[in-house]
């Protein structure tokens, strides 16, 4: 069981209980990110350019709790830029444990190893290590020779020491469906508890707009990824979203399920989008203009993009919005292991 | 190289906004210039009907009621300050574009010496700064 029982039963009641509040828009996973800067350079990355003074400041352990009880959803994801960079990034998570937040921290795994120390293992925190594929197709996408090995041995480490860990993989244009299902297998090596999924798709001001997958060769190449999937694979997503991904659901995008704070405030609409930013998250809420968000809105920036920060949310709503949603989610997390 | 040093500089940047200016003489060119400042991932320079100039990050445009909010450059870090939107009157694109030249076309076009010799300049930046 890649998700721990625990953690699948909070977010199935909260889910519930927005339901029955009437609730149709609550967040799901906050995207915390405490700062931009990162120990990478990734070609074509659009959270890193800025200029040093942005990418200096650092949110306070204090605003990272004060965002994850404004906003209230069960689990936090913390990327960034890189948050093991961040100083006081134990005293963050520390915090968010204490408000028993199920978290999600994302790391490149240079610095685990010699941070990991900072951290206890619980059932809270999860190491989401972010592997593009195998050594040759980690450090090209990356932009660095021996990013794969280093984080190869952080992964061991927190595995060895009780951490839950899950690897995140990106997948862009020209992806080899071989080569990933070869990634999954020394992935399941690993022993880790389940892995995450997403096509690439560019933040609004990132430099690189061109290596991003449409949605025709999005599904393609994840019916060619998933099909004849082993069961030594285990997925740490919705079962739903690997079925919308190979185009056997359809969804729209849910673009409050993950709402990002960061430095700048809450950022309007979404992760990848950045129209504008407010102080508090019930200005994020109301005040957006969501119907001008999402595939079916029409709206060109979102035309092509399935990644998980919109429809993860989609396929968990579909999950406990009706009765043929939660025997498609039953039926998918049986085939998926999941 | 210092923040303070990274504005105005000469541009020779083609596809880049950097260097260049947006005078705001009606309500839709300063729009149109608050919004490219608010887009643009460098620092601007801001001209203002008093004669005033500030220097720093865009990192919100509201358009009612109508202002600008910048991140003002203090040594290493930087502070918070809304400015009213209305005043301005010409936006200066002074700061380094750090977008530009960042595709990953433009990484795959360079060559492998030149790849390496980048990818270990940012290492050493990483281990100096104590991030790695």
């Amino acid at each position: 069981m890649p998700v721990p029982i625990s953690q699948a039963w909070t977010v199935a009641s909260y889910v519930l209980g927005q339901k029955l509040r009437g609730n149709k828009r609550y967040p799901l996973v906050l995207m915390l990110e405490p700062l931009f800067r990162c120990n990478l350079a990734c070609a074509g990355c659009g959270k890193i350019q800025y200029p040093d003074h942005i990418l200096n400041k650092r949110l306070t352990p204090e605003q990272c709790w004060a965002a994850a009880d404004e906003c209230g959803a069960p689990m936090v994801s913390i990327p960034g830029g890189e948050p093991l960079i961040h100083p006081e990034i134990d005293k963050i998570v520390e915090g968010l444990v204490a408000r028993k937040k199920y978290i999600y921290l994302c790391t490149n795994a240079l610095l685990l190893k010699r941070k990991i120390d900072l951290f206890k293992p619980t059932k809270y925190l999860t190491f989401s290590v972010h592997m593009d594929g195998l050594e040759p197709e980690h450090d090209a996408a990356v932009c660095r020779d021996g990013t794969y090995k280093i984080a190869l041995e952080g992964i061991k480490e927190a595995v060895a020491r009780g951490f839950r860990v899950t690897t995140n993989t990106t997948l862009f244009e020209g992806a080899n469906p071989n080569r990933v299902r070869e990634f999954f297998d020394e992935m399941m090596k690993l022993k880790v508890e389940g892995m995450m999924l997403s096509p690439g798709y560019s933040y609004q001001k990132a430099p690189d707009q061109e290596h991003f997958l449409g949605r025709d060769r999005t599904k393609k190449l994840f019916q060619q990824i998933l099909e004849n999937r082993k069961k030594s694979w285990k997925f740490n997503l919705s079962p739903n979203f690997l079925e919308f991904l190979q185009g056997n659901v359809d969804y729209d995008c849910t673009p409050w399920g993950n709402p990002t704070y960061n430095v700048f405030g809450w950022q309007k609409p979404c992760y990848l989008l950045q129209d504008g930013y407010v102080p508090t998250f019930k200005e994020l809420i109301e005040d957006t203009a969501w119907e001008n968000y999402g595939q079916k809105s029409g709206n060109e920036k979102c035309r092509d993009c399935m990644v998980h920060c919109g429809y993860e949310a989609s396929s968990v709503d579909d999950t406990f919005g009706s009765i043929p949603g939660f025997a498609r989610t039953v039926k998918a997390a049986i085939a998926y292991g999941t | 190289m210092p923040q303070a040093e990274k504005h105005a500089l000469p541009t020779h940047k083609p596809g880049s906004i950097e260097g260049t200016t947006l005078a705001c003489t009606d309500a839709a060119s300063l729009q149109n210039a608050l919004q490219t400042a608010f887009d643009y991932r460098g620092d601007v320079t801001l001209d203002f009907k008093n004669g005033n100039k500030i220097t720093g990050f865009v990192f919100r445009y509201d358009e009612s009621p109508a202002q600008v909010h910048l991140f003002i450059p203090q040594g290493k870090d930087s502070v918070p300050q809304i400015f009213p939107a209305d005043q301005v009157t010409a936006v200066h694109f002074t700061g380094e574009d750090p977008a530009f030249g960042k595709s990953w076309d433009d990484w795959t076009t360079k060559a492998e010496k030149e790849r390496v010799k980048e990818s270990e300049r940012l290492a050493r930046e990483s281990v100096a700064r104590g991030e790695l």
